[in-house]
């Protein structure tokens, strides 16, 4: 197993109004391996974007530990924070908002080169830029344009530019191609693709879309209300989801093919509070498949129940 | 049998008068809504189609302008009605719409039970009004209708806004509801709540959809009938198992090649993007992206042919038999 990133116990709790706090995060361990492409789904509220951006540690988390690459670093020092960032990248949902409107396309890709000192002069700055832009799919005409000059998906191959040009070892893809047309979004995703096998990447693929991840991801972990309800190979999550909530979420994801449907589980009521969630088992408000009292008194604990496929859940201890 | 027609859209023409140019956004739409049908509208960011929505309400935003065609809504063209008379008996009457935003389309400052009331209390008195408004909100599965009714919109959820929504569309017995994106800005435990909750209500009630979604795989699960819109047209209409299984269309064909199945390993893009409609292409709109565009396809609008049954698609490819 090469790992590169390990999660240990994270918390991210939000401070709320008296002393109450907004448990986005509550205690997710987890592992990604290189080369992998790992999804992260969940629907909106389940804390899949803050634990994004915990890994990235662009926000600290409460508890718990993070490790890139077997070093901790969760509380790194400020001077090797700078090559840390340099070798994990993000790209963000939104092409229209982060992608700064004043600049052209070439300050764009090429300032993080700049921040990091990998060129040494402007011709070479350039040149690099030129070859991130080829890279994914546009031509050196975009070098001197804006951002508003471009489509949305053509932005979007712009935010990857600017995170692959750093080198770096793993990107976290923030639900990539939400905010894109369905012709584009599969362009930008076969894209995506092709870069993880030539630059050698790891993919956190955050998405609330599980057709989405069933067709792109190779491992998978299905976040609800600040927890991991189960996780493993996308393929066996998929074919055999075991906790309730997932076999809800599969069910309900809309399906084109009439020959592939299955029988819908519509879910009663809404995802909790994350200020006051419920005890034991954030699901079990919603659950139609609860065993008994211990569903609300126990918290689950996170077991393999089949050769790596593991489900947080008292119908399978 | 076939059921009649409710809405009849016959050679729509909508401009946008901009300071770029004239938009060309609709051009020449013919589309027809049977009674108690879900009609599925589907297509791109900018293909038209909620513009044709609310051009059937004769609601179409400026610097839009209707230029030509008719909507005839139960034997009268809607557009060329009385302004006083659309708004007396029609709009939010007979024909109700639900948009993607509920929240931002509830009105802030009165409580959830009087935005339905407000539009019952000309047929009945107060008391009334407020028994039918805690009906409806039943009758859409709100938890605890009583309390939700002297709530504020604000203190609702996104999926909870949308019942509220529904209940106040239904409020009217419409004839046909009109869903613009009804569940884009929901979640999907959510989205299957209300997409099975419209189904159940439209039954009921005998009325008829017009779901306008970017979403086929909605569509395929919900309608009835669909129409593919690309860039101001309508390029196929069809049963959805027509649709589904049997595209016709090059546009429906790459449309369904981009979207996520458990029945496919890989998503294949379709080359290029939607045109600028201030210059549209000339002739079938989708030809620079098109894969089998000949010069006919370049010269001249393809018209609508029958390819099978109540299969129409707008393609020079069918045109004398050509292909299938």
């Amino acid at each position: 197993m090469d790992e590169i990133i390990r999660l240990e116990h994270i918390k991210k709790h939000f401070p709320w109004k008296k002393r109450k706090y907004v448990k986005a995060i509550d205690g997710v361990s987890l592992s990604i391996n290189r080369r992998d492409i790992f999804g992260l789904a969940g629907e909106s509220g389940s804390g899949k974007t803050t634990l994004g951006r915990v890994i990235l540690r662009l926000i600290d988390p409460t508890a718990g530990f993070i490790f890139y690459e077997g070093a901790d670093i969760t509380n790194i020092r400020v001077e090797r924070e700078m090559d840390l960032r340099r070798r994990m990248q993000i790209v963000f949902q939104d092409p229209y908002s982060s992608l700064h409107p004043r600049k052209k396309i070439k300050y764009i890709i090429g300032s993080g080169l700049r921040t990091h000192h990998l060129v040494k002069n402007k011709n070479e700055l350039v040149e690099r830029v030129e070859e991130f832009l080829n890279l994914v799919g546009m031509g050196k005409e975009y070098l001197y344009r804006y951002p508003h000059e471009l489509s949305g998906g053509q932005r979007q191959r712009v935010a990857i530019a600017r995170a692959l040009i750093l080198n770096p070892g793993f990107v976290v893809l923030d639900e990539p191609t939400s905010s894109l047309d369905v012709s584009v979004q599969a362009e930008v995703l076969n894209l995506l693709k092709k870069l993880r096998e030539n630059l050698d990447l790891t993919y956190l693929f955050i998405t609330h879309d599980l057709s989405l991840a069933r067709l792109f991801t190779e491992k998978i972990a299905i976040m609800y209300l600040g927890k991991i309800t189960e996780h493993g190979r996308t393929e066996d999550i998929f074919n055999n989801p075991l906790h309730p909530y997932t076999k809800a979420l599969v069910s309900v994801t809309p399906e084109l093919d009439p020959k592939r449907r299955t029988k819908k589980i519509i879910l009663k009521g809404e995802i909790p509070s994350p200020i006051d969630p419920p005890l034991g088992c954030g699901f079990h408000t919603r659950c139609i498949e609860k065993v008994g009292r211990i569903c609300e008194e126990e918290l689950p604990q996170s077991r393999e129940a089949e050769r790596e496929h593991f489900v947080a859940c008292h119908l399978y201890s | 049998m076939m059921p009649e027609a409710l809405v009849e859209i016959n050679d729509l023409v909508i401009n946008f008068y901009t300071y770029r140019g004239v938009v060309k956004a609709i051009n020449g739409v013919n589309l027809e809504i049977k009674k108690g049908e879900f009609f599925g509208l589907v297509g791109e960011t900018g293909c038209g189609k909620s513009v044709t929505g609310s051009a059937i309400l004769n609601l179409v935003p400026n610097p839009g302008r209707i230029d030509k065609g008719e909507i005839i809504f139960k034997g009268k063209d809607i557009l060329s009605m009385d302004e006083d008379d659309v708004r007396e008996r029609i709009r939010g009457k007979e024909i109700t719409m639900i948009m993607q935003h509920p929240i931002a389309a509830l009105n802030p400052v009165l409580k959830n039970g009087d935005q339905i009331t407000e539009a019952l209390s000309r047929k009945m008195s107060k008391g009334a009004a407020k028994k039918r408004a805690i009906e409806l909100l039943k009758e859409v599965n709100i938890p605890e209708p009583e309390k939700i009714a002297n709530q504020y919109p604000h203190q609702l959820s996104g999926g909870m806004a949308q019942r509220v929504m529904i209940a106040m569309m239904l409020a009217t017995e419409p004839s046909l509801l009109i869903a613009d994106e009804p569940t884009t800005a929901l979640d999907v435990s959510i989205q299957a709540q209300v997409l099975s909750l419209l189904q159940d209500l439209i039954k009921r009630h005998k009325a008829s959809v017009l779901l306008i979604t970017h979403d086929l795989s909605i569509v395929a699960e919900t309608c009835d009938r669909v129409g593919v819109m690309y860039a101001g047209d309508i390029v196929e209409v069809g049963e959805v198992d027509q649709i589904i299984n049997n595209p016709r269309h090059p546009y429906t064909v790459g449309l369904m090649r981009a979207i996520p199945s458990d029945s496919r390993k890989e998503l294949v893009g379709i080359k290029g993007s939607v045109p600028d409609l201030v210059n549209p292409p000339t002739g079938c709109r989708f030809h620079p992206r098109c894969e089998y565009a000949r010069d006919i396809c370049k010269e001249e609008k393809p018209i609508t042919i029958e390819v099978e049954g109540s299969h129409t698609t707008a393609c020079f490819l069918y045109e004398g038999g050509l292909r299938g």
